[in-house]
């Protein structure tokens, strides 16, 4: 598998020629949004985006053996988790589930419009009640998993709301700082945190429940009795019962017994959407998350209506062309779309780690070609944009859980984490990988890497796929011959016989004192 | 000819005297050269320097990486008052790569492709200049390749600078290490002079011309001038 220029080219303007004219507007009144909006039919947004997270099911996705009911558990747990938790948002909350990103979930709260204050305490008080629908229903119902605490993030503000176009396979994406923010501030120690945007739009009594945690201008939610949070939430005419959420996670566990359970490895590439809670996969995979830096930046900054839909054409061109590379180019998975960031998942040849890795890096390496070469050729006014990359090895859940209507696909394991932690601390251009990946990439691909101490993986700067090709080509010896094409687009010089190609003995070059 | 030109600068007063581009059997070459490199360096195009009366090719020439990726590199070749006799002059003139004797350039960006003893420059053949530019354009690949590879390396081989080249030369025509080279030192710089019938100075136990005598003598020809073992020619002007 490999990328190619033209290729790469002519996909992108055919898929800039069909898109079609985009519209934005400002959401006046309520509407469904999975069925409003599409890759052209935009809406500008005002709500709350919450990120929650429960990062230790990763660990156990990657450390429990195989052949043990603990894996069993672990994915009757996730599954039942998220949903509750999805019922929590839609049905209690009358929010919007958009997704979970493996074990993170990622809601909105855009009903009632524009009421920034409801917004907000809907927000807030989401992740409380799903802070203690883990300490006081779900870690007794999984007790022999272990005993998991939720991280949380919270931001209110505008953004604009789109979708990805594939019939089968749309998701709702969200662009804009608040939805981004949002998950940027979950912090590692199980702790909910809002952005002062959020803390500023809650009422007094909810104010009150809050502490600010430092200079960053972020609050966190100190610590809430029982009986607080009951009080907080009928107040606000929540209805959330703890011991009825305990119901159903019962009922869910009988409709989802472990002996129905099953999982295996993969041969070949996955089905993902032929996966659920009963056909669930545990592959040796790397991760690879790509992320367009300063793209929120470069959204926010759009003011005219041109603006806009200038950014969201840009946006849907290096979206569309990032999936084809992963998932075309490279024999690999598309998993996700993540508002300006695509999630792969590589895991063929089973269980051979140096192919894996290898087919993944050069995935990347084919991102950054694109993003570089191709996408900023037929849309210069994306020259700001770059990507970032980052890349990790491990064994990871892959399955399609969740409920009936609203089922993700999820990616389970340290390996995702860490391949999106990479991504994030690497800057545009650059591509990290995991001590593993690096170790098991031959040599022609690995000596492009350093390790960077700051970010804590190996780096590239700005690899793209001609760098790694002519770097194959340096050890061209003095005296050997070099092989010479030309055609309408230019003259391909190589170090190995082609076909049709002029031979020469490259002069050894020389230089005057 | 002149149609076959595009015009840079004023129009000169001509002072009567006639350039290789001129002359009957330059003009035809010239069609000759257009001919060979219309097809596969189609981006250079031919310029007249007025002022200068210098003929030029001008343009870029693009560098296709095997996965498609295209690097336009700007070039001017200059063919001076002895072409074809002696080769045309490649630049980079787009400031693409430093120019600096490390990556085989002039200050000005001029290409150092080879030792002028070493020139791969054939006047007599039809395609000499398409071959010249596929010397440049593996020249340019090379400075790529060197921009590319981590560990910094020049691709196809190098010479040293300045005289360290030219011993470099030396030494692999005489087939030997560098203490060969010193033992022919005399004898490159004509301070010398060696019986037939003696000892070859390359201490192979043979008779000089039985060894390294015809090897030499082809090789001191070979350098002419450019020979480093040459006491500096002194200026006539005191």
């Amino acid at each position: 598998m490999s990328w190619n220029y033209d290729d790469s080219l002519q996909r992108i303007g055919k898929h800039l020629d069909s898109m079609g004219e985009i519209e934005i507007e400002k959401l006046v009144r309520e509407a469904d949004l999975e069925t409003l909006l599409t890759e052209t039919c935009c809406r500008e947004i005002h709500g709350a985006h919450v990120y929650a997270d429960i990062s230790t099911f990763a660990r156990i996705a990657t450390e429990s053996v195989a052949d043990n009911n603990e894996y069993k558990r672990l994915i009757q747990g996730v599954h039942i988790y998220q949903r509750e938790v999805s019922r929590i948002v839609e049905t209690i909350f009358g929010g919007l589930r958009i997704h979970f990103q493996g074990s993170k979930l990622h809601a909105l709260f855009y009903r009632p419009i524009d009421d920034t204050q409801m917004l907000a305490t809907k927000a807030f008080l989401l992740l409380l009640v799903l802070k203690d629908f883990v300490n006081s229903v779900f870690n007794p119902s999984y007790s022999l998993l272990g005993n998991f605490s939720i991280a949380g993030g919270a931001d209110v503000g505008d953004a604009i709301g789109t979708r990805n176009g594939r019939r089968n396979d749309r998701e709702l994406l969200f662009l804009g700082a608040c939805a981004n923010y949002a998950a940027k501030i979950i912090s590692s120690s199980g702790r909910l945190r809002i952005s002062k945007a959020t803390y500023d739009a809650l009422p007094d009594d909810l104010r009150d429940l809050c502490e600010e945690i430092d200079d960053d201008e972020i609050y966190q939610a100190g610590s809430v009795s029982q009986r607080k949070l009951d009080e907080m939430l009928e107040k606000y005419e929540i209805e959330w019962d703890r011991e009825k959420s305990q119901e159903r996670v019962d009922d869910d566990k009988r409709a989802h017994p472990l002996k129905d359970i099953d999982y295996s490895s993969a041969n070949e590439l996955i089905d993902l959407d032929a996966l659920s809670i009963w056909n669930n996969k545990r592959v040796l995979a790397v991760s690879i998350f790509g992320d367009i830096t300063g793209f929120t930046a470069y959204i926010d900054r759009a003011e005219s209506d041109d603006e806009k839909r200038e950014a969201l054409r840009v946006l849907h061109a290096i979206r569309k062309e990032m999936a084809t590379v992963v998932a075309v180019d490279f024999n690999g998975l598309r998993v996700q779309f993540q508002g300006d960031r695509v999630q792969g998942l590589y895991h063929v040849p089973k269980d051979e780690e140096a192919s894996i890795a290898t087919e993944a890096v050069e995935a990347a390496i084919g991102l950054q070609s694109s993003m570089e070469k191709t996408i900023k050729e037929k849309l210069p006014e994306a020259e700001e944009l770059q990507l970032a990359v980052g890349v990790d090895i491990d064994t990871t859940l892959v399955s399609k859980l969740g409920t009936r209507a609203h089922r993700d696909r999820i990616c389970l394991g340290s390996a995702v984490e860490n391949a999106a932690k990479s991504e994030e601390k690497c800057s545009g251009g650059q591509i990290g990988v995991s001590k593993r990946v690096y170790e098991a990439l031959p040599g022609r691909l690995s000596k492009h890497f350093s390790y960077d101490s700051t970010i804590g993986c190996y780096v590239a700067k700005n690899l793209t796929a001609d760098k790694v090709e002519r770097a194959e080509k340096a050890a061209a010896a003095a005296g050997a011959p070099a092989f010479i094409t030309s055609n309408k687009s230019g003259v391909t010089v190589t170090e190995r016989e082609r076909e049709g190609a002029r031979t020469i003995i490259p002069g050894r070059s020389y230089a005057e004192d | 000819m002149r149609e076959l030109l595009y015009l840079v600068g004023p129009t000169p007063k001509t002072d009567g005297r006639t350039r290789w581009f001129e002359r009957d059997e330059g003009d035809e070459r010239l069609k000759r050269d257009r001919a060979s490199i219309r097809h596969d360096y189609p981006d250079l195009k031919y310029g007249l320097n007025h002022r200068l009366k210098t003929v030029f090719l001008d343009g870029t020439i693009t560098l296709r990486a095997e996965c498609g990726i295209p690097t336009q590199i700007k070039t001017r070749v200059i063919f001076g008052d002895f072409y074809p006799q002696y080769e045309p002059i490649a630049y980079e003139t787009g400031n693409m790569f430093p120019h600096i004797a490390n990556r085989h350039f002039f200050p000005d960006g001029r290409c150092c492709l080879w030792l002028p003893v070493e020139t791969q420059w054939k006047p007599r053949e039809a395609t000499a200049l398409h071959g010249f530019l596929d010397q440049i354009s593996t020249f340019f690949e090379r400075q790529l390749i060197y921009d590319a590879s981590p560990d910094k390396r020049w691709a196809w081989g190098q010479r040293g600078h300045g005289i360290e080249g030219y011993i470099e030369f030396i030494q692999e025509e005489l087939g030997g290490d560098a203490s060969l080279v010193d033992n022919f030192a005399g004898l490159l710089s004509g301070r010398e002079e060696i019986a037939q019938n003696s000892d070859c100075p390359c201490d192979s136990g043979k008779k000089y011309k039985y060894c390294h005598a015809k090897s030499l003598a082809r090789l001191i020809e070979h350098l002419g001038g450019e020979n480093p073992f040459l006491p500096p020619v002194e200026s006539s002007l005191s």
